[in-house]
C-alpha cells in the first residue's frame, strides 16, 4: 500500500489543527492569554472609573469657576466617545497582547522542535510551505479567538453602563479597533515563530524577540518622536506632537516605516477617538500600510525560515 | 576540606566566567547602554529644539516691537536629561536581572550538574551565596558600565562637565539601581529553581516583570484624573493649582487606591527615588542630596525590603534536586 501525498490545503489544515492544540495545551500561552483577558476586564473598569472621576471633578469645579466669574466650559466627559472608555486597551494590547502573541508564535514552532517530530515530518513527502501556512493560520486563529472574547467583554460593558450613546459608528469603531489590534499582535506572533524556527537555543529564541519588542515599544518612539519610555505607555501619548527640526524629521522618515508600535498606537488611538490626530504627520492609511507590510514581510520570512529549517539539527541546544 | 569563604568565591568566579562566555550579559548591557545613549541624545536634541524655538519667538517679539521679558528661556539642568535613562534602567534593567537569574539556574539544570555539586561537601547556603554574589557583581559591572557611559555622554552633551555633587547623585542612583535589578535577578533565579519547565520559569518571570514594571505604574498613571483628558482635566477647566488641591481633597480614597497600586511596583519606588535624587522632579531640584534622600528614604526602604524578602525566600527554601534536572 502506498501513502498518498497530502495536498497543500490538507497539509495546512493538519498543521493548523495540531498547532492550535499545542497553544491550548501550553500553560504559558494560557497564562498570558488569561492575564491579557484579566486586563481587558480591568481596562473596562478603569475606563468607567476614570470617566466617573472626571465627571465628579467637573461637578466640584463648577462652583469654583462660578465664584471666580469665569465662563463655564463644557464637561470634558461629554466630549469623549464611548469608545475612549477602553483607552487602556491600547497599552494592554501593546504590552500583554504582543508578549502573549510572541509566546504563542514561539510555542507553535518550539513544541515541534522539542518533541522531535520535525525529522519525522520532513522525511515524509510533506509540503513545507503548507505546513508553515498552517502554523500561521493557527496563530491567526488563536489571536482572533482571544480578541473576539475581549471585544465581547467590551461590548457588554458598553451595554451595561448607563448614559452611553451607542450608535452604529461606535460598534464599527470597536470592530475596527480589534481588527487593527489583531494585525499588531499577529506581527509579534510571527516574529516569535521566526525566532523559534531560526535560532539554535530556546532561551535566545525567547530573548531575541523580547529584545526586539522592547526596542520597538520603548526606544524607536523616542528616536522618532521624543516619546519617553514610560510616556509611551500612556495612550494619551498619541496626542504628543514630535518636536520640529531636522533630527526628528530625518528619524521619523527613516525609522517610521519600521515603527509598528507607533503606527499601532496612532491607529488605535484614532479609532478610539483618544486623539484627533491634529499636528501629527502620520496618517491612518500610512499606519495601516506599515502594519500590513510588516505582517506580509514577517509571514514571508517565517515561511522561508521554516522551509530552510535543518531537520537533522531541529532540537534546541539548551 | 575547603572553607566556606573559598567555596563561595569559587562559585562566584565561575558565575562571572559562565556569564561572560554566553554573551547574555554583554548583549543586554550593550542594549541598555545604547538605549541610555539614545535617550540622552534625544533629550538633548529636544532641549536644543526648545531653545531654538525660544530664540526665534524672542526675535519675533522684538521685531514686532514687543517686550520679550515674559518669555522664559527653557531651563537647563543637565541631570534632568537623565529622565529617559532612568526609565530605560527600570525597564531593560529588570530584563537584565531576570535573564541573569534564569541563566544562573538554567546552566546547572541544563547540564544536570546541580545534583552533582550538592553531593560535594558544600552547603546549600554556600552554593546560593556564591551564585548570588557572582551575579550581583555582574549586575553592578553592567550597570556601572551604563552609568559611566551615561555620565560621560551627559558631560559631553551638556558641555559643562559634571560637578562632584552631580557625580554623587549619579552614584546614589547607581546603588539604588543595583538593588532594583537585584530584585529581578532573585525573582528569575527563584522561579528557575522552582518551576519544573525552564522556559515556563522565564515566561512567568517576564509576566511578573510586565505586571510590576509596566502595568501597575501604567494603571496608577492613567487613573490620575489629570491624565484623563488631553492636556490635563484641570487645564481644560482652567482651574488654578490651589483650587486643584482643594478639589482633589474630595478624592482622597481614590487617590489612596491609585497610590497603593503604584506602591506595589518596585519600579515606581526606584523611579520616585531616582527622579528626586537627580532633581528631575521639580520640587527636589536644587535641594541638598542628604535632604532629598531623607525625604525619599521610604522608597529606598521598599527596594531593600523586597530584595531582603526574596533573599530570605531563596535561602530558606530547600532545593528539590530530583525536580531540578533538565526540563521535563
Amino acid at each position: 500500500m502506498t501513502s498518498r501525498q497530502l495536498t497543500l490545503l490538507e497539509t495546512t489544515w493538519l498543521s493548523a489543527r495540531s498547532s492550535i492544540r499545542i497553544g491550548i495545551k501550553d500553560n504559558t500561552v494560557v497564562l498570558l492569554a488569561g492575564l491579557f483577558f484579566a486586563m481587558v476586564l480591568i481596562s473596562a473598569y478603569l475606563g468607567w472609573s476614570a470617566t466617573a472621576t472626571v465627571n465628579a471633578i467637573y461637578t466640584k469645579a463648577l462652583p469654583v469657576l462660578q465664584a471666580q466669574g469665569k465662563a463655564i466650559p463644557a464637561n470634558p466627559v461629554g466630549e469623549t466617545s464611548p469608545l475612549s472608555l477602553f483607552r487602556n486597551m491600547v497599552t494592554y494590547v501593546a504590552l500583554l497582547g504582543a508578549l502573549a502573541s510572541l509566546v504563542l508564535g514561539h510555542q507553535v514552532v518550539a513544541a515541534d522542535r522539542k518533541s522531535g517530530v520535525i525529522p519525522i515530518l520532513f522525511s515524509r513527502p510533506i509540503n513545507r510551505t503548507g505546513f508553515a501556512i498552517g502554523k500561521i493560520s493557527a496563530i491567526l486563529f488563536a489571536i482572533a479567538g482571544i480578541l473576539i472574547a475581549a471585544g465581547l467583554v467590551n461590548a457588554l460593558t458598553m451595554l451595561v453602563l448607563p448614559g452611553l450613546s451607542l450608535t452604529s459608528a461606535v460598534w464599527i469603531g470597536l470592530i475596527k479597533f480589534y481588527a487593527v489590534s489583531g494585525l499588531y499582535m499577529v506581527a509579534f506572533g510571527l516574529l516569535g515563530a521566526i525566532c523559534a524556527s531560526t535560532l539554535s537555543t530556546e532561551s535566545m529564541a525567547l530573548l531575541i524577540p523580547v529584545t526586539i519588542w522592547l526596542a520597538l515599544t520603548f526606544i524607536v518612539p523616542q528616536i522618532t518622536a521624543n516619546i519617553g519610555p514610560m510616556a509611551a505607555l500612556n495612550p494619551q501619548s498619541a496626542n504628543l506632537i514630535a518636536p520640529t527640526g531636522g533630527f526628528f524629521a530625518v528619524t521619523s522618515t527613516l525609522l517610521g516605516p519600521f515603527s509598528i508600535a507607533e503606527s499601532y498606537r496612532y491607529l488605535a488611538s484614532s479609532i478610539l477617538e483618544i486623539t484627533s490626530g491634529a499636528g501629527t504627520t502620520t496618517t491612518a492609511l500610512g499606519s495601516l500600510t506599515v502594519l500590513a507590510v510588516a505582517n506580509l514581510a514577517l509571514a514571508g520570512a517565517f515561511i522561508f525560515s521554516f522551509k530552510t529549517l535543518d531537520a537533522c539539527r531541529s532540537d534546541y541546544r539548551d | 576540606m575547603i572553607n566556606m569563604q573559598t567555596q563561595i568565591t569559587t562559585i562566584a568566579g565561575k558565575e562571572v566566567r559562565d556569564a561572560l562566555r554566553t554573551h547574555l550579559l554583554s548583549l543586554l548591557t550593550g542594549f541598555l547602554v545604547i538605549a541610555a545613549l539614545v535617550s540622552l541624545t534625544v533629550s538633548a536634541i529636544a532641549l536644543h529644539v526648545d531653545y531654538l524655538t525660544y530664540v526665534e519667538s524672542r526675535a519675533l517679539l522684538i521685531s514686532l516691537g514687543k517686550s520679550a521679558a515674559e518669555l522664559a528661556p527653557p531651563a537647563f539642568f543637565p541631570l534632568k536629561l537623565l529622565r529617559g535613562f532612568v526609565e530605560h534602567v527600570e525597564i531593560i534593567g529588570g530584563v537584565l536581572g531576570i535573564v541573569l537569574g534564569y541563566r544562573a539556574a538554567a546552566v546547572e539544570r541544563g547540564h544536570s550538574t546541580l545534583a552533582l555539586i550538592m553531593t560535594r561537601p558544600l552547603t546549600q547556603t554556600a552554593f546560593l551565596s556564591g551564585k548570588v554574589g557572582g551575579n550581583m557583581m555582574l549586575i553592578m559591572a553592567g550597570l556601572a558600565t551604563t552609568f559611566v557611559v551615561g555620565a560621560i555622554a551627559l558631560a559631553a552633551i551638556s558641555g559643562l562637565g559634571l560637578a562632584p555633587s552631580d557625580l554623587a547623585r549619579i552614584f546614589v542612583v547607581f546603588t539604588a539601581a543595583s538593588f532594583y535589578v537585584g530584585i529581578f535577578f532573585l525573582l528569575g533565579f527563584i522561579l528557575a529553581l522552582t518551576i519544573k519547565k525552564l522556559p515556563t520559569a522565564l515566561l512567568v518571570a517576564f509576566a511578573i516583570w510586565l505586571s510590576l514594571v509596566l502595568i501597575a505604574p501604567q494603571i496608577g498613571d492613567t487613573m490620575d484624573p489629570d491624565n484623563q483628558v488631553a492636556g490635563g482635566v484641570f487645564h481644560a477647566l482652567d482651574i488654578a493649582k490651589p483650587q486643584q488641591t482643594e478639589i482633589l481633597k474630595s478624592f482622597k480614597t481614590y487617590e489612596t487606591i491609585r497610590d497603593g497600586i503604584e506602591q506595589t511596583s518596585p519600579a515606581k519606588h526606584f523611579e520616585r527615588f531616582s527622579f528626586a535624587v537627580l532633581g528631575i522632579k521639580d520640587i527636589y531640584n536644587g535641594q541638598p542630596l542628604a535632604e532629598v534622600i531623607r525625604d525619599r528614604v521610604t522608597d529606598l526602604w521598599w527596594l531593600l525590603a523586597i530584595f531582603a524578602a526574596l533573599v530570605f525566600v531563596l535561602f530558606l527554601r530547600p532545593l528539590n534536586l530530583t525536580r531540578l534536572t533538565k526540563e521535563q
